[in-house]
């Protein structure tokens, strides 16, 4: 039902565990004869590429982040976090303030636990829980959405747990 | 009322949902080779899924229906759009429990070629 027919296929993706702030990982692999199987590793550019993104996020070099992995007319689509408030769309040239303000939102963040990593060759895809003492817990999301190795379309997902 | 392309998309969409016309959404909102990165744990495979192509994407949203059963959302927000995108958050209660949802699609000259789905069960 699910195998490599004319009409398409569903892969099972190896799910990772990711970083905690240091960047450990881990990889989970299985297969069956029904699921084409991808396996998602640490040392594939893409992982490598979700790896890099992150030192850069908490290294705070923002500048190098933006320069590196995102085109110049990338854009974030940002859920609010506060009821009632309308979802952000930043374009690359407020993504300095933006992310700033993420930073300074959630201060010291530790990732709990990264979920459903994907790779594809044109979109990286997570699920994280992540706590901070400032902002609490929370379940987070995103999806890259990718044009020649650079980030065109960001889209996040957040929500708040306690 | 729909005022926009992304809303009248989206309102569309859930017709075809309500509808249970799950061969029509996919045949009219999604190309022939998109992508949806599904969470949802309902194969027998442990999630994440990737679903690639319209027949795939057609079983995969039928059994995603019969697992939720009956949907109550009870929450549509953070509605964004651009020409390329449509996105949203949701809580809604099912036969499954109640879950946060997020849906982030990915547009090509109007039509969904990779699809984004974050979860989240809160009960």
């Amino acid at each position: 039902m699910w195998g490599d027919g004319a009409g398409g296929v569903v892969e099972r993706v190896g799910t990772p565990l990711a970083p905690t702030r240091r960047g450990h990982r881990r990889n989970a692999i299985s297969s069956t004869d029904e699921y084409e199987e991808t396996v998602t590793v640490s040392t594939t550019p893409d992982r490598a590429f979700f790896d890099k993104h992150m030192e850069y996020l908490f290294s705070g070099d923002l500048d190098g982040l933006f320069e590196s992995q995102y085109r110049d007319d990338a854009i974030l689509i940002v859920p609010a976090v506060s009821e009632g408030e309308p979802p952000s769309i930043v374009p690359r040239a407020q993504f300095k303030e933006f992310f700033g303000a993420f930073l300074d939102y959630y201060g010291e963040l530790n990732v709990d636990s990264l979920d459903h990593f994907v790779a594809l060759d044109d979109s990286i895809f997570f699920q994280a829980m992540v706590s901070s003492p400032k902002a609490g817990r929370w379940v987070m999301g995103e999806a890259w959405h990718m044009i020649d190795g650079k980030i065109d379309r960001q889209y996040d997902y957040v929500h708040k747990l306690d | 009322m729909s005022t926009t392309f992304g809303q009248k998309f989206f309102d569309v969409h859930m017709e075809y949902i309500r509808n249970n016309d799950i061969d029509g959404m996919i045949d009219d909102q999604y190309t022939q080779d998109a992508i949806l990165i599904s969470p949802f744990d309902i194969l027998p495979t442990p999630p994440p899924h990737v679903v690639r192509g319209n027949q795939a994407l057609k079983d995969f949203f039928r059994k995603y229906i019969d697992w939720q059963g009956h949907i109550d959302v009870e929450k549509l927000y953070n509605f964004a759009e651009l020409d390329d995108s449509i996105n949203f958050m949701a809580i809604f209660s099912a036969n499954t429990g109640r879950w946060v949802v997020g849906d982030e699609w990915h547009l090509v000259e109007g039509k969904i070629d990779r699809h984004y789905s974050f979860a989240h069960k809160l009960v």
